[in-house]
């Protein structure tokens, strides 16, 4: 073999060798963008879940939200319902009743029904919420 | 060659080597290899220095130790007018032509022949040669021994060893780093991932915490489906004021009773609740909203 054809051979053999290695490194490129938009992914998921998480799982909610209300006019009568607790109140002005309202949707706790129903023109109120 | 000849070659050529520009000698003394018959090579010539060595091994596995100097063999070529790059191979008279034995048609007016163990071109008119040169160089030159000179052949092995070795080796040092760079990216990118996962106090595999997040997401659309309903019946309270009867919200339905309903109520609640049925009785309006 002269010298032409072994360095056309090994010319040959290198061009080879560096395509499957170019092939590896873009392998190991795609492994990384990949990677990296999983990480993307991920970060997205985790805020989404973590802010989720806070604003739906918070711990003694419901004993909180109890507190609160009792500033503006204690529950005439609160109930263990299961999972979930019922509050209820009677004869309520509808003043007390927007300020009660506002109290309960501002709060974390997880509201499984509300009912507001009017007698003798007066309002009465039944919240069930998870505890 | 006539050193008056003067040469201009249109495609590379093989050289046949006269014995004047090189000395040979045989041994046969078991070297072993040709590698290390050619350490000892230079020894066997008392020669000053510009000489090259060169060994190979005959049919008769005899050691034949050239010496020659490559620089008089290029000078001796551009004297000629002869670029050595297109000389493909050089090759030694002595062993380019031992085996000749009929004459050879050099061309129209020339033949090569033996004469008393001596090669030499005669006249066509006194020698007849059946054979063409071109024939016996072909069968011949590619088992036969030749000398490496540097600069000499489009592409000289010799020459191009260190260029190619120092590409070779950058091209290598690149691709080493890339990788190594490649696989701490990989590395920081996954400790990055463990990060999130501590750092957000994640489940630890990617199913569960699909899982949670639309649990989650489920728990926030329901929740979201009261707090809305609500807050607007709270934003019209001035325009229903006492004409609310009952309300029940859960988180699939929300339903509202109004006692006398009239279109300017109609209206209010058409605007606040716009996807709501309405449904009008003798005691007023009734309105519902699913999710």
């Amino acid at each position: 073999m002269n010298a032409q054809r072994m360095i056309m051979a090994a010319a040959a053999i290198g061009l080879l060798t560096l395509l499957v290695i170019l092939q590896f490194l873009n392998g190991l490129k795609e492994d990384n963008r990949l990677l990296q938009q999983e990480n993307i992914g991920l970060q997205h998921k985790a805020v989404q879940y973590q802010s989720l998480s806070r604003r739906w799982e918070h711990k003694g909610a419901s004993k909180q939200l109890i507190e609160r209300l009792k500033k503006i006019k204690a529950p005439e009568r609160v109930t263990g319902k299961g999972k979930s607790v019922v509050l209820e109140y009677s004869a309520l002005s509808g003043q007390l009743l927007d300020k009660l309202l506002d109290r309960i949707l501002n709060s974390n706790v997880q509201l499984n029904d509300i009912r507001i129903v009017k007698k003798e023109g007066l309002m009465q109120l039944v919240v069930e919420m998870k505890r | 060659m006539h050193p008056d000849w003067h040469f201009e070659l249109d495609r590379p050529v093989n050289l046949v080597l006269s014995p004047h520009y090189y000395w040979s000698k045989k041994s046969d003394t078991a070297f072993g290899k040709i590698s290390a018959a050619k350490r000892v090579a230079a020894s066997l010539f008392d020669l000053d220095e510009g000489f090259a060595y060169d060994v190979y091994e005959n049919e008769n596995k005899e050691f034949i130790f050239v010496a020659y100097n490559p620089q008089q063999i290029l000078n001796r070529l551009k004297e000629q007018g002869i670029n050595p790059r297109m000389v493909r191979n050089v090759y030694l008279a002595q062993a380019y032509f031992m085996e000749l034995g009929q004459p050879l048609k050099v061309d129209e007016e020339t033949t090569l022949m033996r004469i008393e163990s001596i090669v030499v071109i005669v006249p066509s008119r006194y020698a007849r040669a059946e054979d063409d040169i071109q024939n016996f160089l072909k069968e011949s030159s590619a088992k036969l021994p030749r000398l490496p000179i540097a600069g000499i052949g489009s592409f000289e092995l010799g020459t191009l060893r260190i260029p190619l070795i120092a590409a070779a080796l950058m091209v290598s040092a690149i691709i080493l780093l890339e990788i190594i760079n490649l696989y701490r990216q990989k590395s920081e990118l996954i400790l990055k991932q463990e990060q999130i996962k501590q750092e957000y106090k994640l489940p630890p595999t990617t199913f569960q915490l699909k899982s949670m997040l639309a649990r989650l997401k489920k728990i926030d659309t329901r929740q979201s489906f009261i707090r809305k309903n609500l807050y607007r019946l709270s934003k019209e309270r001035r325009e229903i004021a006492g004409r609310l009867e009952s309300v029940h919200c859960s988180s699939d339905l929300f339903e509202a009773d109004f006692k006398k309903s009239d279109s300017a109520l109609e209206g209010v609640l058409k605007k606040a609740y716009p996807k709501a049925l309405q449904s009008r009785s003798e005691s007023g309006l009734h309105i519902e909203v699913k999710r």
